[in-house]
């Protein structure tokens, strides 16, 4: 069965076809509720992004003017209508985010993304014997998701919105209200500190 | 490429074609050579696709459902 294009849906949903709306809610509502949770730790808060996000579409579906959106995405590369809902999201996500003004002082020590110096040259070891093609197992899916907790929130952000979500480094670099060096230079430390963290939970297991 | 540390700060950078030619052919030369760089490289550009896979989450039913309640409930006040 032929999947129908975001652009089609668009087009229904703004016609007043509540149904269309309901399909575009479907298609999304596992990623715009996956990034929300991610940014935010909380699925109740996430829950609550997703209703704010999706009343927003509904609300402003019409001035939606896409690029070229017909397709369904991938979770690497969302189509023009996936970015848009995720920025609202994404936006939604940080707003909240920034009021919490929450003191980390009692969280877990934080991933150090600092990765200069020697400690960069004793993160080579290899993460995996292939980590191309490196079995996602539960035991790497906890370590994976422990590693991205514990990332500081300057790093995280812009590491879950590229890396995570696909955005490109100008949206990220919008959303966040960084500059796109920023941006990029945030981006690698996050993924060395991701690498590294990964590496010691290899090592962990071989020790 | 002079050291390991040099290539390593570059990979982002490597990867996103943002280098200029002479330093990318220094880098692409330091990677044949350098079975450890090019091991760093392998594992750093598999992160995104391993980190997407393992943070991948689906809305739970009921929250799903509620969600859908919500929106046909305001959708009909417009």
């Amino acid at each position: 069965m032929a999947v129908v294009g975001d652009s089609e849906l668009v087009e229904q949903a703004t016609q007043g076809r509540f149904e269309a709306f309901e399909a575009l809610v479907e298609r999304y509502q596992h990623r715009v509720y996956g990034l929300a949770k991610r940014l935010l730790r909380d699925e109740h808060e996430a829950a609550d992004v997703a209703q704010e996000t999706f009343l927003a579409v509904w609300q402003h579906l019409d001035e939606y003017r896409p690029p070229e959106a017909n397709g369904v995405g991938t979770d690497a590369s969302p189509t023009p209508l996936q970015a848009w809902i995720l920025t609202i999201a994404a936006n939604a996500s940080l707003g909240r985010l920034r009021k919490r003004k929450v003191r980390q002082t009692h969280e877990a020590p934080r991933l150090r993304a600092e990765a200069k110096g020697e400690s960069l040259v004793e993160a080579v070891p290899d993460l995996a014997p292939s980590a191309e093609t490196t079995v996602l197992t539960e035991e790497l899916r906890r370590a994976i998701e422990s590693a991205a907790q514990s990332l500081s929130a300057e790093f995280r952000e812009v590491f879950l919105l590229r890396d995570i979500e696909g955005f490109s480094y100008e949206d990220v670099a919008q959303t966040t209200g960084l500059t796109l060096a920023n941006v990029k230079t945030r981006l690698h430390r996050a993924r060395l500190a991701m690498r590294a963290a990964l590496v010691n939970f290899y090592e962990e297991k071989v020790a | 490429m002079s050291t390991c540390q040099a290539c390593v700060e570059l990979l982002r950078e490597y990867l996103d074609g943002e280098l200029d030619f002479g330093t990318h052919e220094e880098l692409s030369g330091h990677l044949k050579k350098c079975s450890t760089c090019d091991e760093f490289l392998k594992s750093y550009s598999a992160m995104p696709k391993l980190c997407r896979e393992a943070l991948a989450e689906q809305m739970p039913q009921d929250l799903a459902h509620n969600l859908r309640a919500f929106l046909r409930a305001r959708a009909q006040k417009f």
